[in-house]
C-alpha cells in the first residue's frame, strides 16, 4: 500500500471525487504515488486523448511519457505548489503535488490538451516535430492528431489548479494528522523497545565473569543489541588508556557489533581527535567521519572494515567512565541515514538518553567484574601468603624438632665423648626458637599493625649496650652455626646513648632483631656484623654494618616495601616474607625516627651494607642529665 | 667404603639436625641450595642416596614448570629424564600433595624404580635414619 492510499483510505471515493470534478474537462487525469512514478493509481487510459495514446502505444514514447511526470511531479514538489507545463509531445498539462509533513506522498495529473497561450501552442508544434522524428511518425502524423485536441482557456486552466489545490491542501492535513498520530504511535513503540534493549544488555552483563575477555565478547552481543534498537549499521567500544611510560592515551578496540572480528583488540596509538573530544566533554554527540581520515586511525580503519562506499558517515559518539584509568566510547554509525526513515525517527536527543543510559550500564558490569578479579586475586594472593607464612614457621619448628631429638638421643654419648655438642646444640635450639618467635610477632604485626600505632610504651633506656649485646647473642648462634659469622658491638660508642633516647623495649627488639636477621642472613661467611652508634644534633643513630649481598642505588627504598625481595636475596636465601624491613621501618617510624640504608659498596670482604635507625634525642632528658 | 648422600633442600639452616644425625651415622653428606647446584653435584658424582625437597622456591636456574614452587619435581625429572640416574631418592615435603606424589610415583614407575619413601616434614634425624639405612645399608 502506498502512503497515499494508507491517508486516503478509500480510495475508491477520491476517485469518484475527480472524476465529478473533471467531467468538464477534455482531457485525462490520474494520481502517481511517489514511491512509484511507473504506477497510475486509477489507470485512466480509456480517457487518454487519441494523439496520447498513439504515442504510448510505441515503447519508447511511453518511456519519455512517465519521465516527463516524473520530472515534473519533482518540479511541483520543490515548488511546493500546482504547475501547468507543456509536456515532451507538446500538450499542455498539471501537476498538483500533495505533500504530507514535508515530504511528497502522491502527484495529482491532468491536461492533454492544448494551451490558450499561441508562445506555449508555438513549443507545442515544436515538441511535437521533434516527437515524430524521434518516434519514427511520419511528419505531420502527429501533429493532425494533436490538432484534434480541444484547446483549453487560461481560466479553465487557473480554475483547476486552485480547485485541486484545495484537494491536495485536503489530503495533506488528513495526511499530517495520521502521521503525527502513528508517528507518536512508533515512537512509543521504539521507546519500549529501547528499553527492552537496555533490559537485555543488563541481563547479558548482570551475570558476572571474572575474565575480561569473556566480558569484551558478551558486550558484543549487547551492543549488536543496541545497533538493532538505534538502526545503526556497526557498532564498537573502543577504550582509551595511557599506558605506564606513555604520554599520550592509545586506543583498544575491545568489542564490536557487525564490524569484522580481527578488529577486536586493535590497538591506536594515538586516539583520534573526536574520541579524545567526546572523552573531554563525557557527553554523547554525532560527528561525521571521512573516509579519507589519515591512514592507520581508527576512522580510516572502520570505513575499510565496512567496506562502505559513502565517503562521510555520521557517527554518533557516546562516552564511558570504566574506571579511573580507563575510558571509553561507544561508536555507532548512523550512515543508514537515507535509509532510515527520518520522518518516523525519534529525536537524536532521546537516543542518546537511551545510549548514555546503556554505556552507565556496561561501565557498571565493567566495575562489577573488576571488582570481583581483583577479590579473587586478593583471595588468592592472602591464601599464597599464608602458604609461605606457615611454610616459614615450620622450617624453624621443624629443625627443633630434630635438633631436640639429636640432643635426647646423643645426650649421654656426648657427655662422655662431645660434651661442647650438648652447649652447641642448645645454643642453636636458643636461636632457632628465637627466630621462630620473631616470625611470629612479624606475622602479628601485618595482621593487626594498625592497632600498634600510638600504643607504644615509651621508656627511657639507660642500657641501650646491654639491650644490644643482648640482640647480638640472640643471633649469634645462629650467625657462627652458618657463616662462622661474628656480631660485634661497639661498646664505645653505644654507650654515647644510654639514657638519650626512648624506646618501647618490645617493638624495639622486634625491629633491631629483624635487622641482624637479614644482616646475618645475606652476609657472607666469615665476616662481622657490626652494631655502632653515633650522635650527631638532635638525633641519635644505630648503624647495622654488614659484608654481603649488594643493595644497589634503585633498591634503597624498594627493600623496605612490604613482600619485595631483590633477585640477589632470592637466590642468597631462598626463604623469607619480605616483611622484616617492612616492620622494621614501621616500629622506627612510630618511635618518631626513621629507618634508612645507603646503597651498598663494593668492598674486599663482599658489598659493605649500612643500616640506619635513626632516633629523637629526647632533649629534656639532655637537660636533666 | 664411604656411603655418600647428596641432601637438596633450599634451607639448609633448617636441616642441620637431619645432616648432623646423617653424619654421626658415618655418611659423607653433600649439599644443594637448589636445582642447579644440585645438577652440577650430580655431574660431578653420583651419591648412593638422594635427599630431594620438593617445595623450593628457587631453582637457581631451573624454572618450576610445575608451579607452586614445586621445583623438586622438576630436579626429579632431570636427575631421572635427562641423566638417566637410577640412584635412589628420599622425597621430602613440607605438605601432603597427592598431586606430587602422583607425579613421582608414575616417573618412578616409567624408570623401573619402586619409590623410595615420601617423607612429610617435620622429618625426625631418627626416621630419615632408618630410611638411609632400609635403602643402602648402615655407613
Amino acid at each position: 500500500m502506498t502512503r497515499f492510499e494508507a491517508i486516503i483510505g478509500n480510495t475508491r471515493i477520491f476517485e469518484l471525487i475527480l472524476e465529478d470534478f473533471f467531467k468538464g474537462w477534455p482531457g485525462s487525469h490520474d494520481v502517481m504515488p511517489a514511491e512509484d512514478p511507473k504506477v497510475r493509481l486509477f489507470k485512466r487510459h480509456e480517457n487518454f486523448a487519441e494523439f496520447c495514446k498513439e504515442i504510448r502505444n510505441t515503447e519508447w514514447g511511453a518511456r519519455l511519457c512517465l519521465q516527463c511526470d516524473a520530472d515534473h511531479a519533482a518540479e511541483a514538489a520543490t515548488k511546493g505548489e500546482p504547475i501547468s507545463y507543456i509536456c515532451h509531445a507538446g500538450l499542455l498539462d498539471i501537476a498538483v503535488p500533495i505533500i504530507v509533513d514535508g515530504k511528497l506522498v502522491a502527484t495529482i495529473f491532468c491536461g492533454q490538451s492544448r494551451s490558450w497561450n499561441e508562445t506555449e501552442e508555438q513549443e507545442g508544434q515544436r515538441r511535437i516535430r521533434e516527437t515524430e522524428r524521434k518516434l519514427g511518425f511520419q511528419p505531420g502524423e502527429l501533429r493532425t492528431l494533436r490538432e484534434k485536441t480541444p484547446q483549453v482557456s487560461e481560466e479553465q486552466v487557473k480554475d483547476v489548479k486552485s480547485k485541486l489545490w484545495e484537494v491536495a491542501t485536503y489530503v495533506s492535513t488528513l495526511g499530517s494528522g495520521k502521521v503525527e498520530a502513528e508517528k507518536a504511535k512508533r515512537e512509543l513503540a521504539y521507546r519500549f523497545r529501547e528499553s527492552e534493549a537496555i533490559q537485555e544488555v543488563m541481563r547479558g552483563l548482570a551475570e558476572i565473569v571474572d575474565d575480561l575477555d569473556k566480558f569484551w565478547r558478551k558486550l558484543d552481543g549487547a551492543l549488536t543489541s543496541i545497533c538493532n534498537t538505534i538502526g545503526a549499521t556497526y557498532g564498537a567500544l573502543i577504550t582509551c588508556e595511557k599506558p605506564p611510560g606513555l604520554s599520550k592515551p592509545r586506543a583498544i578496540v575491545r568489542s564490536v557489533a557487525n564490524l569484522p572480528s580481527e578488529f577486536i583488540g586493535k590497538t591506536y596509538n594515538s586516539c583520534d581527535p573526536v574520541l579524545l573530544e567526546v572523552l573531554q566533554e563525557m557527553r554523547p554527540k554525532t560527528v561525521k567521519f571521512h573516509a579519507h581520515s589519515g591512514k592507520g586511525t581508527l576512522c580510516h580503519d572502520i570505513f575499510l572494515l565496512c567496506g562502505t562506499q559513502e565517503r562521510l558517515a555520521e557517527i554518533a559518539l557516546v562516552p564511558l567512565k570504566l574506571d579511573s584509568e580507563r575510558e571509553g566510547v561507544m561508536i555507532f554509525s548512523l550512515s543508514s541515514a537515507s535509509e532510515r526513515d527520518l520522518a518516523y525517527s525519534p529525536s537524536v536527543k532521546h537516543e542518546f538518553n537511551s545510549l548514555t543510559q546503556a554505556g552507565a550500564q556496561i561501565a557498571t558490569a565493567y566495575q562489577n567484574c573488576q571488582l570481583y578479579r581483583s577479590r579473587r586475586r586478593l583471595a588468592e594472593v592472602q591464601s599464597l601468603w599464608l602458604e609461605n607464612v606457615s611454610h616459614q614457621l615450620l622450617s624453624p619448628l621443624n629443625e627443633i624438632l630434630g635438633q631436640a631429638e639429636n640432643l635426647s638421643r646423643s645426650f649421654r654419648r656426648w657427655q662422655q665423648d662431645k660434651p661442647e655438642r650438648i652447649d652447641n646444640t642448645l645454643e642453636i635450639l636458643m636461636g632457632l626458637s628465637h627466630w621462630a618467635a620473631r616470625l611470629a610477632s612479624n606475622f602479628a604485626w601485618v595482621a593487626r599493625a594498625e592497632q600498634y600505632i600510638g600504643a607504644l610504651n615509651l621508656q627511657v633506656e639507660d642500657n641501650m649496650v646491654g639491650r644490644l649485646i643482648g640482640y647480638a647473642i640472640s643471633v649469634q648462634g645462629t650467625a657462627r652455626e652458618w657463616h662462622l659469622l661474628r656480631v660485634r658491638v661497639d661498646r664505645d660508642s653505644v654507650m654515647s646513648l644510654n639514657g638519650k633516647v626512648q624506646i618501647d623495649r618490645k617493638f624495639f627488639n622486634q625491629a633491631v632483631l629483624n635487622l641482624l636477621d637479614n644482616a646475618v642472613k645475606y652476609a657472607n661467611a666469615r665476616t662481622e656484623v657490626l652494631i655502632h652508634a653515633s650522635l650527631s644534633g638532635l638525633w641519635a643513630r644505630i648503624h647495622i654494618t654488614s659484608y654481603g649481598i649488594p643493595i644497589k642505588a634503585d633498591e634503597v627504598e624498594k627493600v623496605f616495601e612490604r613482600e619485595y625481595r631483590s633477585e640477589a636475596a632470592k637466590a642468597k636465601y631462598a626463604v623469607g616474607t619480605g616483611i622484616g624491613l617492612t616492620i622494621a621501618r614501621d616500629i622506627i617510624r612510630l618511635h618518631g625516627g626513621e629507618l634508612s640504608v645507603e646503597p651498598s659498596i663494593e668492598a674486599s670482604r663482599g658489598w659493605k651494607t649500612t643500616f640506619t635507625i635513626t632516633l629523637p634525642i629526647q632533649e629534656q632528658l639532655e637537660e636533666e642529665n | 667404603m664411604e656411603k655418600k648422600i647428596l641432601f637438596i633442600d633450599d634451607e639448609p639452616y633448617f636441616v642441620r639436625s637431619l645432616i648432623e644425625a646423617l653424619e654421626d651415622e658415618g655418611y659423607k653428606v653433600d649439599q644443594a641450595v637448589n636445582g642447579t647446584q644440585a645438577i652440577e653435584e650430580l655431574e660431578e658424582s653420583v651419591p648412593d642416596v638422594i635427599i630431594l625437597d620438593i617445595i623450593m622456591l628457587t631453582g637457581g636456574r631451573i624454572s618450576d614448570t610445575h608451579g607452586g614452587m614445586r621445583t623438586g619435581l622438576r630436579v626429579h625429572e632431570i636427575i631421572r629424564d635427562k641423566m638417566g640416574l637410577k640412584v635412589p631418592i628420599i622425597f621430602v615435603t613440607v605438605v601432603e600433595d597427592p598431586n606430587a606424589h602422583r607425579a613421582i610415583r608414575q616417573l618412578e614407575r616409567r624408570h623401573g624404580i619402586e619409590t623410595s619413601a615420601i617423607l612429610v616434614k617435620p622429618v625426625l634425624p631418627s626416621e630419615l635414619l632408618d630410611e638411609v639405612k632400609n635403602l643402602i645399608g648402615a655407613a
